[in-house]
């Protein structure tokens, strides 16, 4: 029956079909009978020509970044069936972590090798800290669920819910107190130089920033979630943790270690969350590192449900869409509302949007 | 130090040992046999570092006010517990002799004991039965139906705003009046309507997002929540209708102006400003007592117990007919509704509201701990909790006026440099209360999953015992 329901609700109902477009009508008669409606609207949509490219861009650039969390975020929703509130604040401590191995590299490569130039010594350093925290970041994670989730298995969900929530706030305080309150980043000499790239769009020319960090996070993103695809569909630990994902009582009756299992996918969504941490300073910073874990996650969780949860692939969609979303959307906020502080707003009101279309979300399935 | 100090030390000392033996062979339980010994203790060593210590005002002050907290919130758990009227008493008894003790003892120190209470009853019974309001609506919500509402600062915002921006008279200025390039609207409605207002419109809120997410798994409602809580501490932040980041000042108080003699011409007034919390904290503890009582009686009835069968097992109840989306939605709408008068009184007794001042710890965070250590499901519970919680993370915050602001860090090992002036205020306060709050409740998770009080048990008064 179930399959039968699903069937006829593919993607939308009639009702929210008639719903969505006699809402479309009542707006288009608002906008072009209105005055003060038309003249938002249609300076919305110049300001969408002009700066919609970089809108774009920029979005892409943050969609990636969003998207190595939200893998992480969406594996640990699924296989342990709650969705882990301190995620954001395990990239706040890779952030951390990050910068502080930054620091380190860049005091020892300057006293080893002297008369080495600036742009050599800060890529070397950013090297050893992105490889670093990714390395150290996911023992965090895993040490987290040894001490505390490992004991919450067999309680309900919303039980581990409100744990990860106290481990959030126990993080982000020893975040607070490990790297202080004030804004920490790669440092000045990082060159933020940006190349403006003029492309050209309806006729007209239009410049667009792209520093090389951005093609290097965009890179670093499709690499990543190839070589997590390649896991998850090849090696035989990445078969288990989808098999896990799928049922987890019957991959425990079909021989599969599952703590095994458990380990790997706290370790692997802790080194992705280190991974977007990096690429979230090397983009946005420096910033107060402690405030980082709770704007991330809304963001995150977003992310996670738009694309279905528990679906990797989702998750990337997901944060991609989130990304796009959240740069291009704010494109209609008038700018005395100060359109980016609306951006985590923003994708809770698509997420809940397509909430009401599509519970299950864009990759989900039915259930 | 001079004799009468130590005369009056030793004396009260004296007097409270007396006390704690009188009343520990009047206990008729263990628990109030400590009890009574733990009130005794207490006014000893209050007593002791009052008269022989150096302390501070500051110091008195949150020491007296840390012992006050104490002995309520233990006597308010020893007042539950008790199940004879004698019990009560002696509770009751314990405790007033105890505060007379504390407070006592200061006046003869020649601390301004009046002012004190006053920082007392503020922190105690107007910030803690606000607490105590807002945890009575997330046990309803989730104690009693399941729902796990995570945006409670959210709903407490907007009911806050909503009161301010009804109850504020015209000529009143905004914190950033100057920012706003429209005039702000402004009502100045009497405070009955601010408060139904807030209400009102939380009710509204918590209607669309139950509408939208509560047909879905559980946990959507809290994504669907922490966003709506998202989106009003943004919107606060960023229209002129809400002052923006700098918020909203000189917000009245009800019946301020006719208690309060605020000059020697006033007429009407007949109360030392100092002391309207008082009037204040009066008027929470009755909306407390009240909105108890309504949700005791709601959780026996028939409603009540529908929402515990939904919690429990939503496609059981179904089965029997019950439209489970309608009771959660009901409790949800309920729930948000109290949330939402919890933002009003707070914002009426703070006077000033800011975006920040809604943050997630301590508005939503907080409360979860409560309702978990107090025992969720059960409104005594959930009662001993807030005031538990609330008094541990408001002795926490004493810390400030004992241990230093800064210290200076100078190490040189050769290979290792570390020379800063460590800012330890603002770096390690903040952080450790939160720490100390979310390992106990880790702890309460681990090893009292069910909370101090555990839940009721409620049978419908049809059946025979």
């Amino acid at each position: 029956m179930q399959q039968s329901q699903t069937h006829k609700s593919f993607f939308i109902r009639r009702w929210q079909l008639t719903s969505l477009i006699s809402l479309s009508a009542v707006f288009l008669l608002f906008v072009v009978f209105n005055e003060g409606a038309n003249k938002w609207f249609f300076d919305s949509l110049s300001t969408l020509h002009a700066q919609g490219v970089q809108a774009l861009f920029s979005g892409i650039r943050y969609g990636c970044i969003l998207l190595l969390g939200a893998i992480g975020l969406s594996l640990t929703y699924k296989i342990l069936n709650f969705g882990n509130f301190a995620h954001g604040d395990i990239m706040a401590a890779g952030i951390g972590i990050a910068i502080s191995l930054n620091d380190i590299a860049r005091g020892v490569i300057t006293s080893l090798m002297p008369d080495l130039d600036n742009g050599a010594r800060e890529l070397y350093s950013l090297l050893f800290a992105f490889f670093g925290t990714v390395m150290i970041t996911p023992w965090v994670s895993t040490a987290l669920d040894r001490i505390l989730y490992k004991r919450f298995r067999k309680a309900k969900p919303v039980v581990m819910i409100i744990a990860s929530f106290g481990m959030a706030l126990i993080i982000r305080s020893l975040v607070q107190i490990i790297w202080g309150t004030q804004n920490l980043g790669y440092g000045q000499h990082i060159s933020i130089t940006p190349p403006v790239v003029l492309v050209e769009l309806w006729g007209r020319e239009i410049s667009v920033r792209i520093s090389t960090q951005d093609w290097v996070i965009i890179g670093a993103a499709i690499v990543l979630t190839l070589l997590l695809h390649f896991f998850l569909t090849y090696s035989k630990l990445g078969k288990a943790m989808r098999a896990m994902a799928d049922n987890p009582d019957l991959a425990r009756v079909t021989g599969i270690d599952t703590e095994r299992v458990v380990f790997w996918t706290w370790w692997i969504g802790g080194a992705l969350a280190a991974a977007g941490g990096f690429f979230f300073c090397l983009a946005f910073g420096p910033f107060r590192l402690f405030n980082i874990g709770p704007q991330i996650l809304l963001s995150l969780f977003a992310a996670t449900v738009l694309g279905g949860i528990g679906s990797p692939y989702g998750a990337m969609l997901g944060g991609l869409l989130i990304g796009l979303a959240q740069n291009v959307l704010i494109v209609f906020i008038p700018y005395e509302f100060n359109p980016t502080a609306w951006q985590p707003a923003i994708s809770f009101a698509l997420l809940i949007v397509l909430l009401l279309v599509r519970p299950q979300g864009i990759l989900g399935g039915s259930k | 130090m001079n004799s009468f100090s130590l005369i009056a030390a030793i004396l009260g000392m004296i007097i409270a040992l007396a006390l704690g033996l009188f009343y520990f062979r009047r206990g008729e339980t263990r628990g109030q046999k400590i009890f009574a010994i733990l009130g005794s203790l207490l006014s000893i060593g209050y007593l002791y570092a009052l008269f022989l210590g150096n302390l501070s005002i500051l110091q008195t002050r949150d020491l007296l006010s840390s012992g006050g907290m104490l002995t309520i919130v233990i006597s308010l758990y020893f007042f539950l517990r008790a199940e004879t009227t004698r019990g009560h008493w002696f509770v009751a008894g314990v405790t007033l002799s105890t505060l007379g003790l504390l407070y006592g003892g200061s006046a003869l120190a020649g601390v301004e004991v009046l002012s004190l209470f006053s920082y007392l009853v503020r922190t105690m019974f107007v910030l803690g039965g606000l607490y105590g309001l807002s945890l009575l609506a997330l046990n309803l919500q989730w104690g009693y139906t399941g729902l796990f509402n995570i945006g409670i600062h959210g709903f407490v915002a907007l009911g806050a705003y909503t009161s301010t921006l009804l109850v504020k008279p015209s000529d009143i200025t905004l914190g950033a009046e100057h920012l706003a390039e429209t005039p702000i609207p402004a009502f100045g409605l009497p405070f009955m309507f601010g408060l139904i207002g807030a209400v009102l419109i939380c009710g509204l809120f918590a209607l669309l997002t139950g509408i939208s997410t509560l047909k879905l798994r559980e946990d959507y409602l809290a994504i669907a929540t922490i966003g709506l809580a998202e989106i009003i501490r943004v919107a606060a932040q960023n229209l002129a209708i809400t002052g923006k980041t700098r918020g909203i000042a000189d917000i009245p108080s009800p019946l301020f102006d006719w208690l309060v003699k605020s000059s020697e011409q006033d007429t009407t007034g007949f109360v030392d400003p100092n002391y309207y919390i008082w009037f204040y904290a009066g008027m929470i503890l009755v909306a407390l007592l009240i909105v108890y009582l309504a949700f005791q009686r709601i959780a026996r009835s028939p409603w009540g117990r529908v929402l515990k069968a939904i919690r429990e097992d939503e496609d059981a109840a179904n089965a029997l007919g019950k439209n489970s989306f309608k009771f959660k939605l009901q409790s949800l709408v309920l729930g948000a509704m109290v949330m939402g008068a919890v933002g009003s009184f707070w914002a009426h007794s703070a006077r000033s509201i800011t975006p920040d001042a809604f943050d997630a710890v301590q508005w939503t965070f907080l409360p979860w701990v409560m309702l978990i250590i107090g025992g969720s499901g059960n409104h005594k519970g959930a009662l001993v909790g807030a005031f538990l919680i609330w008094a541990l993370y408001s002795i926490t915050n004493f810390q400030n006026d004992f241990l230093p602001q800064r210290i200076a860090i100078n190490i040189d090992w050769g290979f290792f440099k570390w020379q800063e002036s460590l800012d330890i205020a603002g770096r390690f306060f903040g952080p450790i209360r939160i720490i100390i709050i979310a390992t106990v409740l880790q702890l309460i998770l681990i090893y009292r999953p069910r909370g101090i009080l555990g839940e009721e048990k409620q049978v419908s008064t049809l059946v025979k015992h």
